[in-house]
């Protein structure tokens, strides 16, 4: 028969569904494990997002379908912890999808009202006032961990100055603030409390668009802001002087860094505490595998991937310039940054269950919170998987990395207090039982849920 | 291989078609059909890339039909001349063109079975319409045309490979007239494509206005005018002027581009097995090469992936939480479908159920067991996602030899039943009395849910004619969605895709009887007879619409699929036509308790 020969060896893949996951597969890191109430679903559930995103990126759309309907069935918006985390990753792995120039009928698709499982509130976040934006930020110890440290650590450094400098480098607004504020007020009951300097940075709209990620604060007015800690502090018989400067994390702050030199100099013959406080912001300037595409292609270019320009290194050797008196550094402990979408995937998956996890301990289903507190992992889950280039700005390194930069900007870690730790303790009290604080290796604070890292905070001194 | 056998058997000389006037006796049905909004007329036009705004379509449609009437009253040469003209008026403004004809053949609108009859003089005529292109005139001058003997085999085609021995009769000695009509572009510049078109002015005698050499685009039209007229043809079962019609179709389709071209071909090709009555054979080999072309089907276009979606989807939400889930594959091919079911179950809240799966299919031509294969790898993913499994095959000829107690069914209360079939119920209606006897059967294995995909079509009419017209609309939105689909015209998966369907075109327009089993019927009726059966629609959710039409969106190369609801089935269509639908059905609560 004509056919036998032609055909017989081209059978075409009869079973894209042998590519589907193995149950019990085992995780990279195996003490994640525990943590899942069903570790097989969570397993099988990033096995399949692997496949997906493997088959989505080798144009693969027979499988991607399948994959992508099998998921759309098991992971529903409203389901366990495991299922809405699986389903973040599900929408971003569309929305990847639809951007993918393979698969086509893109604007379909972003016109179509993607409203698969009745989520409109898809990657659309919510903006609070700044009283909310206050009480949400205190749900969890998620931001709280960081300003409890951070406020200890500068405490102890700032003692017997007269003026202190705080440059505020943080992603919720100076909610850090007020508390600091208050301790240093307390401290100073027999003295004259000290004059204290705030600067922030204020990431401006360029070209007409704030760039991401979405601000939190609902019409951001740092006039209001700024009134707000003004009058706060007089409250405590603290005089406090605020100020905003319009800086950009695209090019490491570099106008909040000319700004803080000429400072510098004005201030030069009264000595003031140079305080560098960075909470969960300078994850988004970009690192070294943020390289424009034409450079990294570029034969001519015999630069070793080490040796490309890292605006993070920029940003730390020009703070380390400025002879400052204590950097507190505090970030997410997680590795967003690899190239490799699989990688990132995996390290997202394994690292982002940790806030649809916790939340069952602090906000009721259904609630408007938990609807924006999952908004927002959404909106990071989307960033990480669904963007590339510099509109992907969720690009979190782990703490052994910003370690080796901060050494290597010329800073030397510094232990936190037992009255820090102290603090910290207390204030995991009030949550849940899960949460959990670890030191490691130089005195470092490590948040953790059941176990796993969470946040890192950790201060510095220039050598 | 199959484009090449067809061309055998379409191999033709030019000199076939001046018979095609006294067809067009009753090609006015075909364009009334056509003009109603329902009837596809802008489709048919789409086909063609006809570039006719839908407003004027009737108008054109009319007059068309109104030229070929007073052509179809003359000597059929007259209509070949028409054909063959080597000028036309520029086909953007075809409306005028036609009426310019029209007045002056000055002719009254015939009846149409009368106009078979009459035969005027048409030696004024002829002078008047035909003096542009006296030398095709003459190539039609002796009376030959009727006489098959006269056309040549395959000489008349360069373009083709050499070709295996032709079906027909030998080159007759009057080959070298027609060769100097074919193979030279100059004498017949509207068979070359349509590169040439609107370059070359040329004064026509008539009138003043410019008129620019035909294009493909009116090619397409005489195409599809052709193709209806040798359907016609077939149906008064006027072999002869078939069989050179036939030949037609098959020049006439080289001047067309992409699914024009193809689908024409298979019908072409579909027609010709009817006129000299060379059938496919539907041997086990056939059977077992149709499973692979399917899979084939499978990979380049959306359709059958939209069918296991949507069954599937059914399948999951009607078993619920059941602890045992059987499902009754009616056609189980490479099994598919069952993977992502699989996987979805098993990764169910609150633990997977056990799944058991009975696939059904014919048998196999060297007495392999296939299903046994097939069932062999879904245990062993069964095994991998950790899924209890158990596989039953069951080889059968027809679903009608298939009895419910052959399948140790448990009891509704232990297991929940899914009868599953996809693009299989309707050849049963082949043989009277089987789809009473596989609904009955259907309704003996108490299922949960009956999930059915058929094709969107009417290729089951009493009528040949109906049928053709029908296959050739449904076939064309096939055809022109698979163009769409991004993959190169050239790449397996594409040519295969186009094999499966043209076996499909074959079957509804050269079988017959038992051996047509292609015999698609509407939603609609499907749903008067699952309804007296005994069942009644399950409407499959919006949840379904959702993810078919976002699993679509996303990876459909092409914005011409559709998917739409219709009475809470799901239909995937291209453009505005649906192509095939998928319903849901469970025993109607009498039915359940009898």
């Amino acid at each position: 028969m004509q056919f036998t020969e032609t055909l017989a060896p081209h059978r075409t893949r009869p079973w894209p569904g042998l590519l589907l996951p193995v149950a019990g597969f085992p995780k990279t890191t195996t003490a994640t494990t525990a943590a899942f109430t069903s570790f097989g679903d969570a397993n099988c559930m990033e096995q399949l997002l692997v496949h997906c995103a493997n088959a989505i990126e080798s144009n693969d759309a027979t499988l991607a379908q399948q994959i992508l309907w099998v998921l759309n069935n098991t992971a529903p918006p409203d389901g366990d912890s495991n299922q809405r985390l699986t389903c973040g990753f599900l929408r971003a792995l569309i929305a990847r999808a639809a951007r993918n120039g393979s698969c086509k009928m893109l604007a379909a698709v972003a016109a179509s009202n993607y409203d698969i499982n009745m989520a409109p509130q898809l990657f659309h976040t919510h903006r609070f006032s700044i009283i909310e934006l206050a009480s949400f930020v205190d749900l969890t110890p998620w931001h709280r961990f960081g300003f409890t440290a951070a406020n200890a650590a500068i405490l102890e450094a700032v003692e017997g100055y007269s003026v202190v400098h705080i440059v505020d480098f943080s992603s919720t607004h100076c909610m850090q603030i007020p508390t600091l504020i208050d301790a240093i007020a307390n401290r100073s009951v027999d003295a004259l409390p000290p004059l204290i300097k705030l600067t922030v940075a204020h990431v401006a709209e360029e070209d007409g668009q704030v760039p991401p990620p979405p601000c939190m604060l609902d019409d951001i007015s740092y006039e209001e802001l700024g009134l707000k800690l003004i009058n706060f502090a007089r409250s405590r018989n603290v005089t406090l002087k605020f100020q905003v400067v319009r800086s950009s994390y695209k090019d490491g702050f570099s106008s909040m860094i000319d700004h803080l030199r000429v400072q510098k100099l004005v201030f030069k013959e009264n000595p003031e505490a140079l305080v560098i406080n960075c909470h969960m912001m300078l994850h988004y300037i970009s690192e070294e595998t943020q390289m424009p595409t034409a450079l990294i292609h570029d034969p001519n270019n015999l630069f070793e991937p080490s040796a490309l320009i890292s605006h993070r290194n920029i940003f730390l050797k020009a703070i380390r310039g400025l002879d400052p008196t204590v950097v507190i550094l505090v970030d997410e402990d997680a590795d967003l940054t690899a190239s490799d979408l699989v990688a990132r995937l995996r390290s997202a998956f394994n690292y982002l269950w940790i806030p649809y996890d916790t939340v069952e301990t602090f906000l009721p289903k259904g609630s408007k919170q938990r609807e924006w507190y999952e908004a927002d992992i959404c909106w990071k889950i989307e960033n990480v998987i669904a963007q590339e280039g510099a509109q992907r700005v969720e690009r979190v390194e782990p703490k052994g990395r910003w370690v080796q930069r901060m050494r290597s900007a010329g800073f030397r870690g510094v232990e936190f207090g037992e009255e820090a730790v102290a603090e910290v303790k207390a204030m995991l009290d009030e949550h849940a039982a899960g949460w959990g604080l670890k030191k490691e290796e130089e005195d470092h604070l490590v948040l953790t849920w059941k176990g796993h890292n969470v946040v890192f905070a950790t201060a510095w001194l220039p050598c | 291989m199959r484009k090449r056998d067809h061309q055998d058997s379409c191999s033709s000389s030019y000199g076939g078609d001046s018979g095609g006037a006294s067809s067009y006796g009753k090609a006015k049905v075909v364009w009334e059909d056509e003009q109603d909004p329902s009837g596809g007329m802008d489709e048919l036009l789409a086909v063609l890339g006809y570039k006719v705004r839908s407003s004027d379509m009737a108008d054109v449609a009319l007059k068309l039909e109104q030229l070929e009437m007073v052509m179809g009253q003359e000597d059929g040469a007259s209509l070949s001349q028409l054909q063959n003209d080597t000028v036309h008026y520029n086909p953007s403004d075809l409306s005028s063109w036609v009426q310019t004809m029209l007045s002056e053949l000055n002719a009254p609108l015939p009846d149409p079975v009368q106009s078979l009859q009459n035969d005027l003089d048409f030696s004024s005529l002829q002078n008047r319409v035909s003096a542009e292109s006296t030398q095709t005139q003459l190539g039609f001058s002796d009376d030959s045309e009727y006489d098959l003997s006269a056309i040549p085999g395959i000489a008349a085609y360069p373009p083709c490979p050499p070709p295996p021995p032709p079906l027909q009769q030998p080159e007759p000695p009057c080959n070298k007239r027609l060769k100097t009509a074919i193979g030279s572009s100059s004498t017949t510049p509207n068979l070359s494509s349509s590169s040439s078109s609107s370059s070359s002015v040329v004064g026509a005698p008539e009138s003043t206005r410019p008129v620019v050499l035909v294009d493909s685009q009116e090619a397409g039209v005489r195409l599809v005018h052709t193709l209806m007229a040798c359907a016609e043809a077939v149906q008064q079962e006027n072999m002869k002027l078939g069989e050179a019609l036939v030949k037609h179709v098959g020049l006439l389709a080289l001047s067309q581009a992409g699914a024009m071209r193809k689908v024409a071909t298979c019908f072409a090709e579909a027609l010709a097995r009817r006129i000299y009555k060379i059938y496919p054979r539907d041997s086990l080999e056939e059977t077992s090469y149709n499973d692979i072309l399917q899979m084939h089907f499978y990979e380049t276009c959306p359709y059958l992936k939209f069918a296991h979606f949507t069954a599937n989807q059914a399948i999951l939400e009607a078993v619920g939480t059941a602890n045992r889930v059987h499902v009754i594959d009616f056609s189980l091919k490479q099994g598919m479908q069952w993977p992502a079911l699989m996987q979805a179950l098993a990764l169910r809240p609150g633990g997977p159920p056990a799944f058991r799966l009975t696939g059904i299919g014919p048998p196999q031509p060297d007495n392999t067991d296939a299903l046994q294969q097939v069932g062999w790898k879904l245990a062993q993913l069964a095994e991998k996602i950790g899924v209890e499994f158990e596989f039953r095959g069951y080889v059968a000829s027809s679903l009608a030899d298939l009895e419910p107690a052959m399948l140790e069914l448990r009891p509704p209360e232990v297991e929940a039943v899914a009868v599953n079939s996809v693009f299989e119920l309707h050849r049963l209606l082949a043989f009277p009395g089987a789809m009473e006897k596989v609904l009955g059967s259907i309704k003996a294995m108490k299922p949960k849910i009956v999930t059915i995909v058929e094709q969107e079509a009417s290729h089951n009419g009493p009528v040949f004619l109906d049928r053709f017209t029908e296959s050739l609309h449904y076939y064309s939105s096939l055809f022109d969605s698979l163009e769409g689909s991004g993959l190169s015209p050239d790449s397996q998966d594409m040519v295969l895709s186009e094999v499966y369907l043209g076996r499909q075109i074959c079957n509804v327009v050269a079988c017959e009887g038992p051996d047509r089993f292609e015999r698609h019927e509407t939603l609609a009726l499907w749903r008067s007879r699952m309804g007296s059966a005994g069942f009644d629609l399950v409407h499959l959710g919006s949840n379904a619409f959702k993810q078919a039409s976002m699993l679509l969106s996303l990876f459909s190369g092409g914005d011409g699929y559709r998917v739409e609801e219709n009475n809470g089935c799901l239909m995937l269509g291209w453009h505005t036509r649906p192509l095939i639908t998928t319903s849901a059905w469970q025993l109607a609560p009498t039915a359940g308790n009898q």
